[in-house]
Formats: C-alpha cells, structure tokens, sequence
C-alpha cells in the first residue's frame, strides 16, 4: 500500500505533464497538411 | 549519527528496492525543469527590460555548473550519501529559484544569472549524480533499467516545467507584472515538498545486501561487465573513461541537431503552422523522456556496447533518410524517424551510468559518472553551435529554407560515426586498475 501511494505521488506530475504534452502535440495529427501551410 | 548521513539512510531487512526508483525520479523531475527555462524567456526580458538572449544566459550557465559541479562534488556525493547530497540539491535548486525571483523584484540580471545559473546549476549537479549509485546498487541485475527510471525523470521534468510555470504566470499576471516572480516563488516551494520527500524516501542497501538469487557474470557480454572497482581518480585516466566521453559527446550533440530546432525545421521543411510546429516539439519531449526509460531497459538485454551500437548506426541511418522526407514531403515519416533519434538521444543519457558501472564497478560510479557528464556541458555548446553555423551558412549561401538542413543532417551522421568508432573501441578495463578491495561505499 505504501509503495503504491509513493509511485501514484511521483507519477502523477509525469502523467500531467506527459497529458500536457499530448494535447500540445495533437494539431501535428488532427489537421490536414494542405490547410496548414504558412503563406 | 545524522539523519542525513549515509549511515541513517541504510535500509532495513526486508525493505523493497522498488520505493528507491520513486525517490530518484523525484528529485530528476524537479530539476529538470532546467529544459523548460526558455518558457521564462520572455517574461524575465520584459521584467528587467533586457534582450531575451541575455536572460537565457542563465540557462547556459546552469547547463555548465551542472557538469563542473557533477565533476567536482563527484566524491563528497559518494562519502555523503544519497539524502544528504538531495538536500543539497534542494537547498541549491529551489534556492536558485528563490534568488532568481528576487532578481526580477529587484531588477538585477546578475542576481538572475547568479541564483538560477550559479546556485541553481549546482544543485542540478548534485541532483543529477545523487541517485545514480544508489540504484546501480539496489539494481546490479538491472542497472540500465534502474538508472532509465531516474533519468526518465529528468526528460519528464521539462513536460512538467514548462505548462506549470505557463499556467502560473497566467494566474498570477497582473499588467505590468507578468506573474514570473510569483510562479519562481511558487515552483520552489512545489520542488521543495517533491525533492524533501525524495530525500526522507531514499535508503542505501547494507552492505552485504544482494538481490535474492543474484550472482554477478564477469563473463557476461564478452567480459563487459567487471566485478572488479575502478576509484574514480584512476577511472579518468583511463582510455575507456575518454572513449565513453566521446561517446556521450556525440550521442548528444546528434540529438541537439534536432532538439534545438525542432519547432523551425518541421515549419522550413514542410510549411506548416507554428503551432505544428510547437506539437511536433510536444510528440518529441515525449519519445526524449520514453526513450530513457525503455532504452535503458533494453540495454540491460542486450549489453551496452551492442546498445550504443544501434544508437549510432540507427541513428544515422534515420539522419540520412531526413532529406528524403523533405524531397517527398512525408510528413510520417519524418515525424517517426526525427521521435526515433531523439528517444536514441534520450537512451544514451540513460544509459552511461550502467555502461560506467560494468566498466568500472559500483565503488565510485556517481562520481565517475559526475566526471563523465562534463562531455554533456561540451555537447551544449558545441552542438547548437555546429548546427546553427552550419544551417546560416547554407541559407547565405542562397540554398533555399526548406534544403538548407541536409547538411546539417549529414553531419549528424558524421557525428554519429565518431561516436560509433569510440564505442567499438572500448575495452574491459586492465585490471592494474582495479582496487584490490573496494571500501564499502
């Protein structure tokens, strides 16, 4: 039980910021090349 | 005897190994907030009414005081122990953070440059060593796996560091203030609670302690794991401690060539958006951290030389293949090999600790490994200054945006190759080197 609690305590941080970092990342999926092109 | 001593942090019968990785990723996600201090750039620029390229001074600073202070507190951080030496780091880390917030009160770039960049690059040192022997002992059957964890930590904490101080500067921010100072001030009371508990946490196995069923292979690998200890005074004198420098070096530097750029190259090779651009930097912070973990682990399978081996010759090849992505404009496949180099850039961060301890035994390993990241301060200022030389001479040159990295990439090959050479080269250590019997560390 006490070693879960100290993995959930220091996972959580990484999991937000690895959550950050998908959300950051996900207009290099979602939008289509074409319309994405600087002018 | 002190809480703190080595001596008060030796775990009892019966205590799990698996509560030291969580201490050691602890303290690394704390300072490796360092890879996100670009985010303060701009705010700590407006604050004091400087170029942000003197700002970010600070930041290179700290990259240096990581590796000379790594090298020098190398032994004091092996006869400390690990908590003492985490207290250090955070009285040195969050300390540098509190001084830096009292350099954007008192609007002084040198009290920024000396607490974040001095104080603050100390304590990176000192993080960045502390746990690495502590596991290499609790882990002699995984080393590479063990040591992937804390550093993994590291990779994580710019994912961590960067959206934290963004949402609290935008907490904070009341024109004309940016929020930077109250954010400093925040994230070094958050850091504080994460490396003190990483601290109470940490214990270093008895002496005699060994894993149920272990028993060390000299033989394994072709013989690339010693049983025998190196001091670390002996292990810098040693080709094999300059072969595995060069091979960091360059390990590093090749990653640098797309880390340092990435937002750019993904917007001058295939005309995307900035916030593509931004994304792509997001997709690769991940692999940078994956890799470290999963690379590392690897490694403990394969041997480590073998290891570095797919690291250089993978890596090149990827390389080579990135102006193909271009002419073709295949964005996929830029995108898999640019997040497969830098998960490789990753691995090899993670896995020279274990590398050192089958060279040079688990006596003295932070220390050397403390010696050993200096290469790391090198290949930051070598690297960006190599590949952006490189690229601006190309775009003078006339040749247009979008191809002016080939070379560049090219000479990430280069790079690689050296490394590749360096590591083929490395042999067990002669063993007049060895200590005849290692003090109990």
């Amino acid at each position: 039980m006490k070693a879960v609690l100290i993995w959930i305590i220091v996972a959580a941080p990484l999991a937000w910021g690895v959550a950050k970092s998908i959300e950051k990342a996900r207009p290099l999926f979602s939008s289509p090349p074409a319309e994405n092109r600087a002018p | 005897m002190s809480i703190l001593s080595r001596e008060a942090t030796v775990a009892a019968p019966g205590f799990s190994r698996w509560l030291v990785p969580p201490a050691a990723v602890a303290v690394h996600m704390c300072i490796g907030q360092v890879y996100a201090f670009s985010v303060f750039n701009k705010p700590l620029g407006a604050e004091l009414g400087q170029d942000v390229f003197w700002v970010n001074i600070a930041y290179q600073i700290a990259l240096a005081m990581l590796g000379i202070s790594a090298a020098v507190f190398g032994k004091w951080v092996e006869r400390s122990g690990p908590r003492k030496t985490m207290l250090a780091s955070c009285l040195c880390f969050c300390g540098g953070l509190l001084l830096t917030a009292l350099g954007v009160k008192l609007k002084s770039l040198w009290l920024i440059w000396a607490g974040y960049g001095f104080v603050g690059g100390i304590g990176l040192g000192l993080g960045y060593i502390a746990p690495v022997s502590t596991l290499v002992k609790w882990f002699p059957d995984r080393p590479g796996m063990a040591t992937g964890m804390a550093i993994m930590g590291f990779g994580g904490g710019a994912l961590i560091g960067s959206p934290l101080a963004q949402e609290l500067m935008t907490r904070f921010a009341r024109a004309p203030d940016t929020g930077a100072m109250s954010a400093l001030m925040t994230m070094s009371a958050l850091y504080a609670c994460f490396m003190i508990f990483g601290a109470i946490i940490v214990r270093v196995p008895a002496a005699d302690w060994k894993p149920e069923g272990y028993e060390p292979k000299a033989a394994a690998f072709h013989g690339m794991i010693t049983t025998a200890s190196v001091s670390v005074d002996t292990a810098w004198k040693t080709p094999q401690f300059w072969l595995l420098w060069t091979v960091l070096c360059m390990n590093v530097s090749a990653g640098i060539g797309v880390l340092g750029r990435a937002a750019d190259m993904c917007q001058d090779m295939f005309g995307v958006s900035v916030a593509i651009g931004a994304g792509f930097t997001g997709l690769l912070s991940i692999f940078n951290m994956g890799g470290r973990f999963v690379w590392s682990s690897i490694s403990d399978l394969t041997g480590r030389r073998t290891v570095y081996c797919i690291y250089f010759i993978l890596g090149a090849a990827l390389y080579a293949l990135l102006p193909y992505t271009q002419q073709t404009q295949n964005r996929t496949l830029f995108v898999v090999c640019t997040a497969l180099i830098i998960s490789m850039y990753g691995g090899g961060f993670a896995t020279i600790p274990a590398y050192l301890k089958d060279m040079f035994g688990t006596y003295q390993v932070g220390a050397i490994h403390g010696r050993l990241i200096t290469s790391w301060s090198m290949a930051a200022v070598i690297g960006p200054l190599l590949i952006n030389g490189l690229y601006y001479s190309r775009v003078e040159a006339g040749v247009p945006k979008s191809e002016a990295y080939n070379n560049t990439f090219y000479l990430m090959c280069g790079l690689l190759a050296v490394g590749l050479v360096a590591n083929l080269l490395v042999r067990p250590v002669n063993s007049k080197h060895h200590i005849q019997e290692a003090p109990k560390a």
